[in-house]
């Protein structure tokens, strides 16, 4: 029924991608990736779903436009060799002219379901009267519609928001690329604001030039897949690697489940996060670890200092993988997607993010970042991933609005606090969440030394 | 038939006539000095004479001495150790020695898992375990810690069928904690000074047995420089 785009990310936002035979305008300031993801679109059409496309431009010269292309890896002269694709740069007079005939040739010629048009801008500009334009241009879509063409028209935006301002109406979808300065950087975010006939989620979704392409950095609501199912044996428990921590938990943490990790300076919830991941490494679980305090390399000295080299033969098999470049993200959707891929593609069944405070340094507002932590937790549990969630020492209110935010998105929630008493350090833990498995309540007394963490079982009761 | 262990002191076994259960409990009460631990060496040496393994928690006096204490009633403890049939907790040296160390005034919780680590890690289908003396660890404790504390680790050690003996030295706990203690044991040993002030004579005397027979007349016992603690049988009848 749908038209796959081809362009990660994109048809998921439109539901299965676009509907066949539409036109579709994307408008955009300069600089927004207009082009690009035009060629995109031709491209994949070619190559993934054996669509062959035309590529009309009236600003730029082939060879212009094949050497951008050949940067995302996109060989356009060897797909016009094939008879796949036909690039044609030429002047909105010459398209326009009835007696050439231009267009209807090519698609006969390479049998083209897929068109992109750069630009509409131009196309329009063969005429001042916003009437003419109009027409001019709804002759066009319909003219492409005639032919069966599934095409992408690109208009620039511009300060004047009158000017053309009816090409929204013509057409079937509406996207609009954004490149919006946030936090001292800018971010590029996609947008469809119209598409005839069809849902689409709406909202601005960030997104990014990679080496293959445009991709869209969203945490997409997690589908269940079913060899997720068969991976992980749901029913075995992950031993924590604390020793009493897992008489407290009897048998450890769920698995497909994440746990927020709570506490001040000093209360041992990196320490935790760690011999959570040797533990792995001794049970053969992969492990996945995101730190924005340390880098893999203290991590490796903080670690060496309870367990032996044990650690440095885990990274250096890569059972453990460190994810320590967080800042050099500008979103935090990209930072999710990226961990997300990772745990994916390395089978991961341990994941620690030390800290989640970090998520909120790059996110846009706490409600934008309570939508994409639990698409986030979500996907990595339905992987059958554990995660231990860290949040540690912050500003006051800034740590309440994240607790407030994280505590509902977890399936367990683990307070780790210390005290002075007769000048000796105390440490204490206590559970207070754990869905679908029992704990011990109560506060219970822990140690930090040098064998690490170490949870002493409350005395009385059960 | 389940087998049953002995203190390994004729006089007083005799007193008991079926023997006691493994997983049962023994509190050996009495003064400093009166010999509580002399009758903890010869019980660790009938556990090792009948194959148990024994753990010894040390709490009033390194390992070394204790090893000396067992050496001077004819145990000698390093061949023992060295087959792990019997292991040293190191609950009173300011450093840690041995490969079992609990500094005494950290956390009971610490000690209840350290003791269950190591009870998990010895071989062996009998264990006894004796905590010389316990009532050292609960020095400046609260009440409800302590009671806690004995409450949850005579259960579990119930559960596994530990044979231990605890000892408690006079005044040392509080007198009501010392009473809701008591009730936990299943036997209670009590040794004692009695006689005139001038010519002490020390006695003992089996103040409970649960569950079981007993004769709960005071017996006087002598220390015998070899043997340790002998009986001395009641010429009277």
């Amino acid at each position: 029924m749908y038209l796959n785009s081809g362009i990660a990310g994109l048809d998921e936002l439109l539901h299965g991608g676009f509907l066949p035979n539409s036109n579709i305008l994307i408008k955009g300031f300069p600089g927004t990736g207009k082009t690009t993801l035009g060629i995109e679109f031709v491209y994949q059409g070619i190559t993934r779903y054996n669509e062959p496309g035309i590529i009309i431009t009236f600003e730029q010269f082939p060879h212009q436009l094949y050497r951008d292309a050949a940067n995302y890896g996109w060989e356009l002269q060897e797909l016009e060799k094939q008879g796949l694709l036909r690039v044609v740069c030429t002047s909105p007079e010459v398209l326009l002219d009835r007696t050439s005939n231009l267009l209807d040739d090519l698609v006969r010629e390479i049998g083209a379901q897929r068109l992109v048009l750069d630009s509409l801008t131009q196309l329009g500009m063969v005429t001042g009267d916003q009437g003419d334009q109009r027409r001019l241009i709804y002759g066009i879509c319909s003219g492409f519609k005639r032919m069966g063409l599934t095409t992408m028209l690109l208009q620039e935006a511009n300060s004047a928001p009158e000017q053309m301002s009816f090409t929204e109406f013509l057409v079937d979808t509406v996207i609009h690329l954004h490149f919006i300065e946030s936090q001292g950087s800018r971010k590029r975010y996609i947008e469809i604001t119209k598409s005839r006939g069809q849902d689409f989620d709406t909202g601005k979704f960030a997104f990014k030039f990679d080496t293959n392409g445009i991709r869209m950095l969203r945490i997409a609501h997690p589908q269940v897949l079913p060899h997720y199912f068969s991976r992980f044996n749901w029913q075995q428990k992950l031993s924590s690697g604390v020793p009493g921590l897992d008489e407290i938990l009897p048998g450890g943490f769920l698995p497909g489940s994440t746990v927020l990790v709570e506490g001040d300076s000093g209360t041992g919830k990196s320490i935790l996060g760690m011999q959570y991941l040797l533990q792995g490494f001794y049970e053969g679980d992969k492990g996945l670890i995101l730190t924005t305090e340390y880098d893999a390399d203290l991590l490796h000295r903080y670690i060496s200092t309870f367990s032996s080299p044990d650690l440095a033969k885990a990274l250096l098999r890569k059972d453990i993988e460190v994810f320590d470049n967080f800042f050099s993200y500008v979103n935090v959707e990209e930072v999710m997607v990226k961990l997300v891929e990772k745990a994916e593609a390395g089978s991961i069944k341990r994941v620690v993010i030390d800290s989640v405070n970090s998520f909120a340094e790059l996110a846009e507002s706490n409600l934008v970042l309570k939508g994409h932590l639990r698409n986030f937790f979500r996907s990595l549990n339905l992987m059958g991933c554990t995660t231990l969630v860290i949040l540690g020492e912050d500003a006051e209110a800034l740590r309440s609005q994240l607790q407030g935010i994280i505590r509902p998105l977890v399936q367990g929630q683990i307070k780790l606090s210390s005290t002075l008493e007769k000048g000796k350090r105390k440490w204490l833990v206590e559970i207070t969440k754990m869905k679908g498995g029992e704990f011990a309540p109560g506060i219970h007394r822990a140690e930090i030394g040098n064998h690490g963490l170490q949870v002493f079982r409350r005395l009385g009761r059960k | 038939m389940h087998k049953v262990g002995f203190l390994g002191i004729s006089g007083i076994d005799n007193t008991m006539n079926e023997g006691l259960a493994y997983g049962s409990q023994i509190m050996i009460n009495g003064d400093s000095g009166i010999g509580k631990s002399v009758l903890a060496a010869q019980f660790v040496k009938e556990g090792l004479d009948c194959q148990d393994t024994c753990i010894y928690v040390c709490c009033d006096e390194p390992p070394a001495a204790t090893r000396d204490t067992l050496r001077h009633y004819g145990l000698h403890p390093v061949p023992y150790e060295e087959r792990g049939r019997l292991v040293f907790i190191d609950a009173y040296s300011l450093e840690p020695e041995g490969k079992y160390y609990f500094p005494a005034d950290d956390p009971l919780e610490k000690f209840l898992a350290l003791e269950s680590r190591v009870i998990n890690t010895v071989n062996g289908e009998h264990i006894r375990l004796i905590a010389d003396s316990l009532s050292t660890l609960l020095i400046g404790r609260d009440s409800q810690e302590i009671l806690d504390f004995h409450r949850y680790r005579l259960k579990l050690r119930k559960k596994c069928r530990i044979l231990t003996m605890d000892l408690i030295v006079d005044e040392v706990i509080e007198d009501t904690t010392f009473q809701v203690s008591s009730h936990l044991y299943d036997v209670i040993i009590k040794l004692y000074y009695t006689g005139s002030p001038d010519r002490p004579v020390r006695a003992l005397h089996v103040g409970k047995l649960r569950s079981g027979k007993f004769d709960s007349s005071q017996l006087f016992y002598t220390i015998d420089s070899n043997i340790g603690i002998v009986v001395i049988p009641n010429l009277w009848g």
